[in-house]
């Protein structure tokens, strides 16, 4: 008995102290965790985190330039910009484009960027050139690349039939295009749809809103669909890179033995390919979103008038943010930064949603 | 962590060792000879000129002063020989004698030199190091009085006096200077033949009058090595003792030796202060002041800088740590002296490389402020820079800007009205202000805050229509057309001329619009400027005339930001343009080029500026635009040189300088009369023809907070009315509502 | 996905042999194809490039002027400058002080890299692989730095800077931007790919975590580290509001406000923008040329997909002065790690173990 019992203790002992090494074991890893993150979590935290903290708190403020850290005690409003915002037809334009550009650039954008990347991860000769070439375009500085951007698409005038790719449709024989001058939508175009305008009464919220939607629905601007184009142009360089990068680490053993097995094209890529790259398809469909949603340079340099003309067809949200901080002095940053907050949130959401989406599909 | 622990300590150890050492030096230097001279040196100095000064033998004014007036002093000094930073000095009523190198060659006349007070006590700056300094307050000493004579000039009376002029010498020293540093004119002194320029320095650029001169070259006997010498020049070289002038001489009234009231005209050195006095004795006519006595004051017993601002006075404590020398920042010139102007622009290539030339030599010649000019990219981003700076209360003293900014400024309690200073008696005189164009000066006024100047013109151009002469003779027109009417009939016949050629072209600019709706007679401002209006007939007008023109094919509009009008226009293949004043010298370098890169000089062409076509009845007029300068709510003193800054810039000579560089219009009628403007000027037809616009560009776009955004939603009316996606009154129509909608708060 | 690749092993090597030759023709149509399909898309990515390159050499009169009529020839000779302007490279680079700003952007952009590599390898591992407390909400947080705009952090950071008095100073353009969310996210990605076993088997043989990062983690996710290294380096590189911000002397500045002299001028200088723009961008395509082989040896190499338990390893993925042995090979207690086939495989420091190398290749799976 005296054995049993001591046996007992001494497997409660046995318990306690496994329990204290697991404890111990725990403390260790989540103080190693701490400190592997340290650095870099004190200059995202006081750089890049506190500012949206900040943004936050001005937003409840109307002032459009101010001195000190904060306006002034009377100058806040609470919520009041946002009700503005909302209340403003041009931000639900904004945030229609917004979206557009977003689906555009980053479906078209990484479908590219991985035909792409699946060609240029074989042996061929020359690979080192073309990865140059792809990747060129993502080295050049947007500004500069807008710039051109807006030359090769340049609008037929009085004169001439405009840039180079007008140039070339009307030398074959075509109708030049007002490519960055249209600001009615590319379905709309296409389907030759008339936009519902009740013009009887259109301050009334209810034309207001079907006006808004049909609008949204009509799809991008031709204008807005040109600017989508170079941001593909633009990033695909990049998300390319990743990709491979990402196909780097699928073994080639696989798909030895999957051929073995007699798969091949299309079944190879559907159950070894797109499977084992979903970690990179993940983090691409979330950062490129992200990307997508402050595109700035793009629109800036390339829209008609560089502010998101014509007609506000190629207006996004940070361009937004970005005229109304340091360009309408009367907005000024506070108002700026509701915007935002706002862009913050819709990220924040999306994010969410499409890490839940992804969480049964993707396979580390 | 413990290796590093003990390395720090000893580097600790290592530094308070040092310290020590510091700390030891000053006594072994202190070895004061019998009679109070801190070193032997500086009695064979002193004997050489006021041994018999004191002794009686001669009669006339001491030269360092009756005996040492202060110990043995170890005072900082960076470049100090033997690495200690210190330098042992001692001083006497009229200046300090140093010794910079205690090993140096004893015979030689710079083993003992004597300081250069004076720059110091002008500047409020105290050297520390032949390039270090610290900052105090110019000393408010009276400089050539009775030490209590409150209303005589004082050394910081000359803070503003010391840029340079040109050599004068043959006339007569008349001008005078008060306390506050302000001069004037006294004709009486044009006849005191003493008071006449004799010398003039290239070095520093100023003229000695004879009394001074004389008295820096006089001779008469001197002990040296024991034996007494007769006639010797007492100061060898002659500026030994005094250094170079390093302001101009000034008439002062003052009191000496309680008699108020007696003249005395006062010129500053780099080392003395030099004082003559007609009413004195002779031998005593001129005087060296008591400068080494001042400073010492200034330097030691904290006297005369405002109480406020007093530092803490401190003992002469010769054996003090090393003190924390202010290092001045690299930036710009390397002026010591000064009060810094941070000047942000927006101007790029020869135009910034002009400013800032510009800028390096108002420093010259006001070696008490420095102005720096920063590029801060185009408007948008200097509006970030300062918004900034705003946050971090950082403002600059000086931006370019926007007539729209100012409301916003305003309402931070940002800017700082020029009124004060326009007004004040630094200020512009009426013969300024009448010479300064109207138009100018009314832009800047601002109507909602009591028609103060909350900005002054900097960049300023004009919407100007320029013409292909010779096209217009081709098509028969005699001259530029003078009604709407005709500009369309002449565009039409230039358009007919071929497939290439326009009437006119032009990009979608706002400003261009709203010049073409004054010339309509319509209004984008209610009267009392609080709303938008340009929903009116004169706006629907002139939009309705550029949507015609474009859909009948005898205007052309082109890309925005493509230049392609100016392209066009230089390539003759269009009659008319509307663009600013500066274009001028953009279409020059759209000139076709030959082979070898340059412009065939048979190619050159007539086109001319001219104010754009008015409709009958309204009075002509264009839209005057371009950047301001716009000063910040800083320190008194960083206004006050920023507003020295500004009313340089703004004379004349700068003003036509900066004309002719940079292609924007001179600010005063004067500047077009001068040098290097007037050469431009007289060299091309084309670029005067600037001046016909000049005048009538009286109209200045709102200054309505809002107008930046109201801009851009006028610009996409424009697209959408040219583009016929809706009619010229229903795009109107939509703008002004929106407009006013960011009126409404 | 799981393949069970044990199961096909008996496949003997001649019918390995007589598939690939069958396929051989086929093989080589496609790869012509592939080659046909990368020329076209060649030229669409090039062809913003050479029109750069092309209006870089032209004078200010060419550098826009599209022919007037519908004429295709004229408008494909504009790719060609008729008489290059080779002095448009020297105008540009006299306009501003260039040398200085190369220096500068060069420095700027290294440290950055360098920076955001050290911090991002560190942290992305610690989100990866170890399962501290909070790190999910803390990984959130991080990633939701992104989601704001950079212009909005520019005016509190600008604060910051100043107040640390670093206007005007290298680490006001350096240290705000060496932690970057998106590389750690990136970085993360990859490191939760590799085999925990690894670990488990270096710590046993005395490895450190620190130095488990540096000798296995780096090297084996190469690939991600370069593309986040030149993300990060061409990031800073392009960056021109807050150099304006945070900086004032002409001496501090980077290559982009250079750039701006020409963005914001109020004429068509193009030509010359153009030429200081191919300037400005050659070095990193030259960077680039020379980091993308890292990919072509990748290529070479057998990939590691560590999806435990089917993990297949090689000898040279075993970092430098490591080997993986099998287990007949190894004495205990090392900690097993199993290979495709089921084989029980070993991860051994050669200080410890002098035995014979056992080198696992393909034959084995």
């Amino acid at each position: 008995m005296t054995t049993g019992t001591a046996g007992l203790q001494s497997e409660e002992q046995m318990l306690a102290q496994l329990a204290r090494s697991q404890r111990r074991r725990r403390f260790r890893l989540n103080l190693e965790g701490y400190v592997l993150i340290l650095p870099a979590i004190l200059v995202l935290g006081i750089f890049h985190f506190l500012p949206i903290i900040y943004a936050f708190v001005l937003s409840l403020y109307r002032a459009p330039i101010f001195k000190g850290l904060l306006p002034a005690p009377e100058r806040f409003t609470g919520f009041n910009n946002y009700g503005r915002i909302l209340n403003d037809d041009i931000f639900w334009k904004v945030l229609g484009n917004t979206i557009w550009y977003a689906l555009g650039s980053v479906v078209l954008g990484l479908a590219t960027a991985l035909g792409l990347a699946l060609l240029l991860n074989r042996p061929i000769r020359g690979i080192g050139i073309y990865r140059t070439i792809f990747f060129l375009p993502y080295v050049t500085s947007l500004l500069v690349a807008g710039m051109i951007w807006r030359w090769l698409f340049r609008s037929p005038n009085q004169n001439g039939p405009g840039g180079l790719v007008n140039s070339l449709i009307v030398g074959v024989g075509g109708k030049p295009v007002d490519f960055l001058g249209e600001s009615r939508g590319i379905f709309q175009l296409a389907f030759n749809i008339q936009p519902v305008i009740n013009s009887a009464n259109p301050e009334d919220l209810g034309s207001k809103l079907i006006g808004g939607l049909t609008s949204f629905l009509g799809g991008p601007s031709l204008a807005l669909s040109t600017i989508i184009l170079l941001a593909i142009w633009s990033v695909v360089g990049f998300n390319t890179v990743v990709f491979i990068a990402g196909l780097q680490n699928v073994p080639k053993e696989l798909y030895d033995a999957a051929r073995v097995d007699g798969a091949q094209g299309w079944t190879l890529f559907k159950n070894i390919t797109w499977p084992l790259i979903s970690p990179t398809t993940f983090f691409l469909a979330i950062v490129s979103t992200i990307g997508a949603f402050q595109a700035f340079t793009t629109v800036f340099t390339t829209s008609i008038d560089r502010l998101g003309g014509p007609d506000n067809s190629t207006n996004v949200m940070t361009l937004f943010f970005y005229t109304a901080a340091f360009r309408y002095t009367q907005l000024g940053l506070s108002y700026a930064s509701t915007t935002a907050i706002i862009l913050f949130f819709i990220l924040v959401v999306l994010s969410i949603f499409q890490t839940r989406l992804a969480a049964s599909r993707v396979n580390y | 962590m413990k290796k590093f622990g003990s390395i720090f300590m000893a580097a600790a150890m290592l530094v308070m060792v040092f310290a020590g050492l510091i700390q030891l030096r000053p006594a072994q230097a202190q070895t004061v000879t019998a009679n109070g001279f801190a070193d032997p040196a500086f009695q064979t100095t002193w004997n050489r000129t006021d041994s018999l000064v004191a002794s009686g033998a001669v009669k006339r004014s001491w030269y360092w002063g009756p005996t040492p007036s202060s110990g043995a002093l170890q005072e900082d000094y960076a470049e100090a020989k033997d690495g200690s930073g210190k330098r042992l000095v001692q001083y006497f009523d009229k200046s300090r004698m140093e010794l910079n190198d205690p090993k140096g060659d004893k015979n030689s006349k710079f083993y003992v030199t004597n300081g250069l007070l004076t720059q110091e006590l002008i500047s409020g700056r105290m050297q520390v190091g032949n390039d270090k300094f610290m900052d105090k307050q110019a000393a408010d000493i009276p400089l050539a009085s009775d030490s209590d004579d409150k209303a005589a000039p004082t050394y910081a009376s000359f803070k503003n006096l010391l840029g340079q002029v040109s050599d004068n010498t043959g006339d007569n020293a008349i001008t005078t200077i008060r306390k506050d540093g302000r001069t004037g004119i006294d004709a009486t002194k044009s006849s005191d033949a003493l008071g006449k320029y004799v010398h003039f320095d290239e070095t520093t650029r100023h003229n000695i009058p004879a009394a001074f001169w004389t008295f820096l070259n006089s001779k008469g006997p001197i002990v040296e090595n024991g034996a007494t010498k007769q006639d010797v020049q007492l100061s060898d070289p002659w500026n030994y003792a005094s250094g170079l002038p390093i302001s101009e001489p000034y008439w002062a009234k003052v009191r000496i030796a309680g008699q108020a009231n007696t003249d005395v005209l006062i010129q500053a050195f780099e080392r003395r202060v030099l004082t003559y006095v007609p009413s004195a004795p002779e031998g005593f006519k001129v005087q060296v002041g008591n400068i080494g006595q001042h400073y010492y004051d200034w330097r030691y017993k904290g006297q005369g800088v405002p109480p406020t601002a007093t530092p803490k006075a401190s003992t002469p404590t010769p054996a003090g740590p090393p003190a924390a020398t202010a290092t001045p920042a690299p930036t710009f010139t390397a002026a010591p002296n000064a009060t810094i102007v941070h000047f942000w622009h927006t101007q790029t290539r020869t135009n910034a490389a002009e400013l800032t030339a510009m800028a390096v030599d108002f420093n010259k010649s006001h070696p008490n402020i420095q102005v720096i000019p920063e590029y801060k990219g185009n408007y948008s981003q200097l509006l970030t820079a300062v918004q900034a700076a705003a946050v971090a209360n950082a403002l600059p003293e000086l931006t370019v800007g926007y007539e729209n900014w100012i409301p916003s400024l305003y309402d931070a309690d940002a800017v700082v009205p020029f009124d004060s200073y326009l007004n004040g008696a630094d200020g512009f005189s009426q013969a300024d202000l009448t010479d300064i164009y109207p138009n100018f000066i009314e832009t800047n006024k601002y109507a909602q805050y009591d028609n103060k100047f909350y900005s002054l013109p900097f960049t300023k151009s004009a919407l100007t229509m320029w013409y292909n002469e010779d096209l217009l003779k081709q098509v028969g027109a005699s001259g530029p057309p003078k009604t709407w009417e005709e500009f369309v009939s002449i565009s039409k016949k230039v358009a007919a001329l071929g497939e290439e050629y326009s009437g006119f072209e032009f990009e979608n600019e706002t400003s261009m619009y709203v010049a073409m709706i004054y010339a309509f007679g319509g209004t984008v401002t209610t009267a009392d400027n609080k709303k938008y209006n340009f929903n009116n007939a004169g706006a629907q007008k002139a939009l309705q005339l550029l949507v015609d023109g474009v859909r009948g094919g005898y205007f052309n509009q082109v890309e925005v930001n493509s230049f392609q009008d100016e392209i066009d226009f230089a390539n003759k293949k269009v009659a008319f343009l509307f663009r600013s004043s500066t274009a001028y010298s953009f279409i020059k370098s759209y000139y076709p080029k030959g082979a070898d890169g340059k412009v065939d000089p048979a190619y050159d062409f007539n086109w001319f500026a001219a104010v754009m076509p008015q409709a009958a009845g309204v009075q002509p007029g264009t839209t005057l635009y371009g950047g301001n300068i716009i000063m910040y709510k800083t320190t008194e003193a960083k206004q006050a040189a920023s507003w020295q800054f500004v009313k340089w810039f703004l004379e004349g000579q700068q003003s036509a300088r900066w004309a002719s560089v940079s292609g924007y219009f001179p600010v005063r009628k004067s500047a077009t009369t001068l040098d290097p403007l007037k050469s431009v000027y007289d060299k091309d037809a084309k670029a005067k023809s600037n001046l016909n616009v000049l005048p009538f560009a009286t109209r200045s776009e709102p200054k309505l907070g809002s107008y930046q955004q109201v801009r851009d939603i006028i610009s996409n009316a424009m697209t959408v009315a040219i583009k016929g996606t809706r009619s010229v009154t229903d795009a109107l129509r939509d703008a002004e509502s929106q407009a006013n909608k960011l009126q409404t708060p | 996905m799981a393949v069970e690749a044990s199961t096909r092993v008996p496949v003997s090597s001649d019918a390995l042999e007589a598939r690939s030759t069958g396929s051989k023709r086929r093989f080589q149509v496609s790869g012509l194809l592939t080659h046909l399909a990368l020329i076209i898309g060649s030229i669409f990515a090039l062809l913003p490039f050479v029109w750069m390159v092309a209006t870089s050499l032209k004078t200010s009169d060419q550098a826009t002027n599209f022919p007037k009529n519908a004429d295709l020839g004229a408008t494909l000779r504009m790719f060609v400058p008729t008489n290059p302007q080779w002095s448009n490279y020297k105008d540009a680079w006299q306009s501003a002080d260039f040398g200085r700003y190369f220096f500068n952007s060069i420095l700027v952009a290294s440290l950055c890299t360098v920076g955001v590599l050290i911090t991002s390898v560190l942290a992305a591992y610690a989100f990866a692989k170890l399962d501290f407390r909070g790190s999910g909400l803390i990984f959130g947080l991080v990633l939701a730095t992104m989601m704001i705009p950079h212009e909005a952090a520019y005016i509190p950071n600008f604060v910051i800077v100043r107040n640390l008095q670093w206007i005007d100073t290298y680490a006001a353009l350096v240290i705000p931007w060496i932690a970057s969310p998106f590389n750690i996210f990136l970085l993360r990605q990859f490191f939760r790919a590799l085999p925990e076993d690894i670990y488990e088997a270096a710590a046993l043989d005395g490895c450190s975590r620190l130095r488990f990062i540096w000798q296995f983690a780096v090297p084996l996710s190469k690939p991600a580290l370069i593309t986040a290294g030149l993300f990060s380096f061409i990031g800073s590189w392009n960056s021109l509001l807050w150099p304006l911000i945070v900086t004032s002397q002409d001496s501090m500045r980077t290559i982009q406000v250079g750039l701006s002299n020409f963005l914001n001028s109020e004429q068509n200088e193009f030509h010359l923008l153009m030429a200081a723009a191919t300037f400005t961008i050659l070095p990193i395509i030259v960077i680039y040329f020379f980091a993308q082989r890292q990919f072509v040896e990748g290529i070479a190499k057998t990939g590691v997909k560590l999806s435990s338990p089917y993990l297949i390893l090689a000898n040279h993925h075993a970092p430098l002065g490591w080997a993986i042995t099998a287990a007949s090979a190894v004495p205990t207690p090392y900690a097993p790690t199993r290979a495709t086939n089921g084989s029980t495989l070993y991860l051994v420091s050669p200080a410890k173990y002098a035995g014979p190398v056992c080198s696992l290749t393909r034959r084995i799976v």
